[in-house]
């Protein structure tokens, strides 16, 4: 891979590679049409899949408009049970206080399950070059581990991979027998973790929910690897987004089968496990110590922008990237974000500048598909344009300027028009010679595809023959 | 074009705008169906972009294209002679796909065409 130096240029450089690998896209394709069967499935079981998005977004519209509130009423109760609240501005600072908590407990060995947020923050780079020994839990997460390479999709780490190359690096990084079986291969992978929960001296999870009401924290998976990370190891640092608020317990009975069936297709997540604070006296397992690590990393900015605000009602169940076009043909990766897909698309900017970030807003057709799958009803589309928008106040793109002067300028006098009209079939018989080489004026649209001929006659002239007829 | 008696295959492509922003789902294949002798077949990615999306199309080609390339085959994969739309800038990137890349004719024509031969 060549790293370009501008996000832009990496970007449009990778999904050139990754759209010319048609295997690879016909997979994602069909793991990603069979999650769209299962969750029209799932949809169904509800009383009515539109009032639930109704409702949640609703929650989540008081949860994130009154933060402040909820927030300390989650510290209070949480810390009151014993647990211990650290309130980080940025990433540094999320870092700083958990390998400072690392240091000063003497840990050696850390036992992670899946949480974006510690991708979001590099925390396994700082935790290994500081010397501590960090495995993933997360069956996906432990393969990308293993890969050396990021989550492709935010819910399906490893969605891009075939079961031979699994093998492969299980054969290489493991040294286990070839299999094609997902059942062994998940064997495997179980034999070498078991090992790791026992050892680790501290679990790190991130958090699907924080519950004001009761001061708690909720985890949901499947593979039962969150409760072993945060049940085994003496320390427990969960580090959760400001966002993942949600007022009450209650809350969670719509949210957490909504989260499964935007999410995977499933009616319920296999685990659902609530997390209120340390190991009390006379209790016989859960942590010694039990920390939550609030992140902000410019959420908050996200959140002074009212027009925008929404995005924080995302529960990162990834519905936006299964029905995205754009994800399905460029895949994760070339993205080259933390979030991927079209929710990446609109908060990327905000987390980490709009104009390094401001390309993921125009990569996308506007289809709307994001828009119509969120569970929590974000305006995602309308966002991107928004992103657009925003971008171009700031700092204008000189050729597209002049492109937009032109046209402007074209559509403000019918003379004009109507003279380009007509000039369009006598120009476009000059097109031949230059069709689809560097000197063609629309090479980026007849390299790959056929230009319009132009009408012989306008439809206006069209029009006017017709009412004459008429007449 | 498409004289004679409509005994023709065609398939319908919603375009965006018309399916998620107006939620015409249904109405402009009803007006098909009310054609004599024209067989309506579904295709698989129905709903699925086509891929232009204005300067989109032109900023990024290669999105652009594999976009179209995923609608196409599905269109091409019903075995219809014609695929049928209203949205004439989905038509466009649709055609141009097709007439650079599919292995046999199939043609493109706004709804509006198909109902004024009536």
């Amino acid at each position: 891979m060549i790293n370009l130096q501008e996000p832009q240029e990496q970007f449009q450089h990778d999904a050139d590679r990754t759209t010319a690998d048609e295997p690879r896209r016909a997979a994602v394709r069909k793991a990603l049409g069979n999650y769209q069967i299962a969750r029209g499935k799932t949809e169904n079981a509800f009383a009515s899949w539109q009032h639930a998005r109704d409702a949640a977004a609703t929650i989540k519209y008081e949860g994130v408009n009154h933060l402040d509130q909820y927030l300390r009423e989650f510290e209070e109760k949480f810390t009151a049970r014993g647990g211990k609240v650290f309130w980080a501005s940025n990433s540094a600072q999320a870092r700083e206080y958990i390998l400072n908590l690392a240091r000063e407990r003497g840990v050696k060995s850390i036992v992670k399950s899946k949480a974006m947020t510690s991708e979001e923050i590099h925390l396994n780079d700082a935790l290994e070059k500081d010397g501590y020994h960090v495995i993933e839990s997360d069956l996906g997460e432990f393969i990308q581990q293993l890969k050396h390479e990021p989550p492709y999709h935010f819910v399906f780490p490893c969605m891009h991979l075939k079961r031979d190359e699994i093998s492969a690096l299980f054969e290489r990084e493991l040294g286990s027998a070839k299999t094609d079986s997902p059942e062994e291969l998940t064997m495997i992978a179980r034999r070498v973790l078991r090992q790791h929960y026992i050892n680790a001296d501290m679990g790190i999870s991130g958090g699907n929910f924080i519950v004001a009401e009761t001061g708690m924290i909720s985890i949901t998976e499947n593979e039962g690897n969150a409760r072993l990370t945060t049940a085994l190891p003496k320390i427990h640092v969960a580090l959760i987004g400001i966002e993942k608020i949600v007022p009450r317990l209650a809350d969670l009975s719509l949210f957490l089968p909504m989260l499964a069936t935007a999410g995977t297709g499933q009616q319920l997540t296999c685990y659902n496990s609530m997390y209120g604070g340390p190991r009390l006296p006379g209790e016989v397992d859960g942590p010694e110590e039990f920390h939550v690590v609030l992140l902000d990393n410019h959420r908050t900015r996200l959140l002074a922008d009212a027009e925008q605000r929404d995005a924080l009602h995302c529960i990162r169940c990834g519905a936006c990237l299964n029905v995205c076009p754009i994800f399905k043909n460029i895949g994760g990766h070339a993205y080259g974000t933390t979030y991927q897909g079209p929710i990446g698309s609109v908060i990327t900017p905000h987390y980490r500048g709009l104009q390094d970030w401001k390309h993921l807003s125009g990569a996308s057709s506007l289809c709307g598909a994001c828009t119509e799958a969120c569970p929590v009803k974000i305006d995602i589309h309308h966002h991107l344009l928004q992103n657009r928008r925003n971008a171009v106040a700031e700092k204008k793109v000189w050729w597209e300027k002049l492109i937009w002067f032109g046209f402007r300028h074209l559509m403000k006098r019918p003379w004009a028009y109507k003279l380009a009209i007509r000039l369009a079939p006598v120009g476009q018989l000059f097109h031949p010679f230059v069709y689809g080489t560097e000197l063609d004026p629309v090479q980026s649209w007849t390299k790959t595809r056929d230009f319009p001929e132009a009408a012989t006659q306008s439809f206006h002239d069209w029009w006017r023959e017709r009412k004459g007829a008429r007449k | 074009m498409w004289a004679r008696a409509l005994k023709e295959k065609v398939t319908f492509h919603d375009g965006c705008h018309g399916l998620r922003e107006l939620g015409t789902k249904e109405a402009p294949r009803e007006l098909l169906r009310a054609v004599k002798g024209l067989e309506l077949v579904e295709m698989g990615e129905a709903e699925s972009c086509c891929g232009f999306g204005g300067m989109f199309a032109v900023k990024y080609p290669q999105i652009s294209t594999a976009m179209a390339e995923v609608k196409c085959n599905s269109i091409v994969e019903t075995g219809v002679d014609y695929v049928v739309s209203n949205d004439s800038s989905c038509l466009m990137q649709i055609q141009g796909y097709l007439s650079r890349h599919s292995p046999r004719v199939v043609k493109s024509l706004h709804l509006a065409e198909v109902l004024a031969q009536q």
